[in-house]
């Protein structure tokens, strides 16, 4: 009798608060798969990460440095973990991180023997959001004006030509829409703060926001996607709850834009649809979407193909999808004992 | 999701031609009790049941005209109310992307 090996993954994102990460759903998502034995290791940033007490979907968590303690930092924890849990596959769930993760994926594979399926730095900086509208450009795909400001007075000159409202939105995260010039500043302090410089300035489309979750192989090819429109929508302007779309044409324009950037990972592509049908893509985040188990409940579960891939395997893919599929988020007060916290607080795991 | 029931307070297609054809747009779901869906926009809405029966007989390719015939023939209604609330009615689908002219 052969005994099965267990497959050990890593994710981040474990923050699954009211702007959540998408380590939980990540996780449920490998949970529903066909990846038997399965063993979930978090990785977080911060002890009050929801994540780490979820023990029906995380098995072990780890404390690792935050991003600004740079890729050896992060590599040298990663060895440590390793050490322990035997990772096969790391799955890192936030844009800020990203950068350290591209950086050491290689020596992760060499030296540990840990994959990832990540983007290059090419594809990454491609789509960053300052860059977006020339890659846009490229590609037949409409994107609104955006520029990028360094300082105060740069931001306010390009608002003086533009006019109001305009949004503001910070380098990773966080947008606003301003409707006058106060307001601008006072946003473009608070987010150049928050994320650093630069602060973007992009002009308003009206419209609904329709947004599409996505794989791509990093050869062009788009192994799932699944478009949905947000339903309910947070003051953070999360989506609390929304539902998959038969949308032909918002399909074909994500996957150019996965083809365009010979994506390789997991991805979110925002778009803002026009009363007359126009589509303006207005991101494309680096990662899955805390939304992504929609994709598994309407029948793509993209987080066990990213897996797979990672895995060197042949992924097929995934065309179909059910149409008019809801999600519909909810908070839980989770009790957690005393010694939990103090446990991942004094010995940097769980 | 939004109410969708005639009587409804605007009136616009009055100037409408009895026998144009109002047409269900594609891939439009009705369930049995009144519920629409538009899988292109994800919009969800409910009708009552002369708002389904309405939209029964569209799907069933009638005009206009013939709506108002199977409706007055059935229901005792003025012809003059009728054909404002099946205005209003017909507005508000096409607004809501349910119905476009043939």
């Amino acid at each position: 009798m052969s005994a099965v090996k267990t497959l050990n993954i890593a994710l981040t994102g474990l923050n699954n608060i009211d702007s959540p990460g998408p380590g939980i759903p990540v996780a449920r998502a490998l949970r529903s798969g066909g990846l038997d034995p399965l063993r979930i290791i978090g990785l977080a940033y911060d002890n009050l990460e929801p994540g780490l007490y979820m023990h029906e979907l995380i098995d072990r968590s780890y404390q690792i440095p935050y991003p600004s303690a740079g890729s050896e930092a992060l590599f040298h924890r990663l060895k440590a973990i390793h050490e322990i849990e035997s990772i096969d596959v790391v799955i890192p769930n936030f844009d800020a991180e990203l950068h350290n993760f591209m950086r050491i994926s290689d020596r992760l594979k060499s030296e540990l023997g840990i994959r990832s399926f990540l983007p290059d730095h090419h594809s990454f900086e491609m789509r960053q959001k300052s860059a977006l509208a020339d890659w846009g450009e490229k590609l037949g795909i409409k994107v609104p004006a955006t520029r990028t400001a360094f300082s105060w007075s740069e931001a306010r000159q390009i608002a003086s030509e533009w006019g109001y409202p305009l949004m503001v939105k910070g380098k990773y995260y966080d947008a606003y829409m301003a409707y006058d010039a106060d307001q601008a500043a006072a946003y473009f302090f608070k987010l150049s703060a928050k994320w650093g410089l630069p602060v973007l300035l992009q002009q308003i489309v009206k419209g609904s926001e329709v947004n599409v979750t996505a794989l791509g192989d990093g050869s062009g090819g788009c192994i799932g996607a699944v478009p949905m429109r947000k339903m309910y929508i947070t003051d953070k302007g999360k989506a609390w709850a929304g539902i998959t779309l038969h949308d032909d044409r918002l399909l074909e324009i994500a996957r150019t834009a996965v083809a365009g950037s010979c994506w390789r990972g997991g991805c979110e592509l925002e778009f803002i649809k026009t009363p007359d049908d126009h589509y303006y893509l207005i991101e494309m985040n680096p990662r899955f979407p805390a939304w992504v188990y929609l994709a598994v409940g309407s029948g793509q579960n993209h987080p066990e193909a990213l897996v797979r891939l990672a895995l060197g395997e042949a992924v097929e893919p995934m065309t179909h999808y059910e149409i008019g599929k809801m999600f519909i988020r909810y908070s839980y007060d989770q009790i957690v004992d005393l010694k939990e916290y103090e446990h991942i607080n004094t010995h940097g795991w769980l | 999701m939004h109410d969708i029931k005639p009587p409804l307070q605007i009136l616009l297609l009055g100037a409408q031609n009895e026998n144009q054809e109002v047409k269900v747009n594609k891939n439009i779901a009705i369930s049995e009790s009144g519920f629409i869906f538009n899988p292109g926009t994800g919009d969800s809405f409910s009708t009552n049941s002369i708002g389904q029966e309405v939209i029964r007989m569209l799907n069933e390719g009638k005009t206009r005209d013939e709506i108002t015939q199977g409706i007055l023939g059935r229901y005792e209604v003025e012809k003059g109310i009728l054909e404002k609330d099946l205005d209003d009615y017909f507005f508000m689908l096409g607004t809501y992307h349910i119905v476009h002219n043939g």
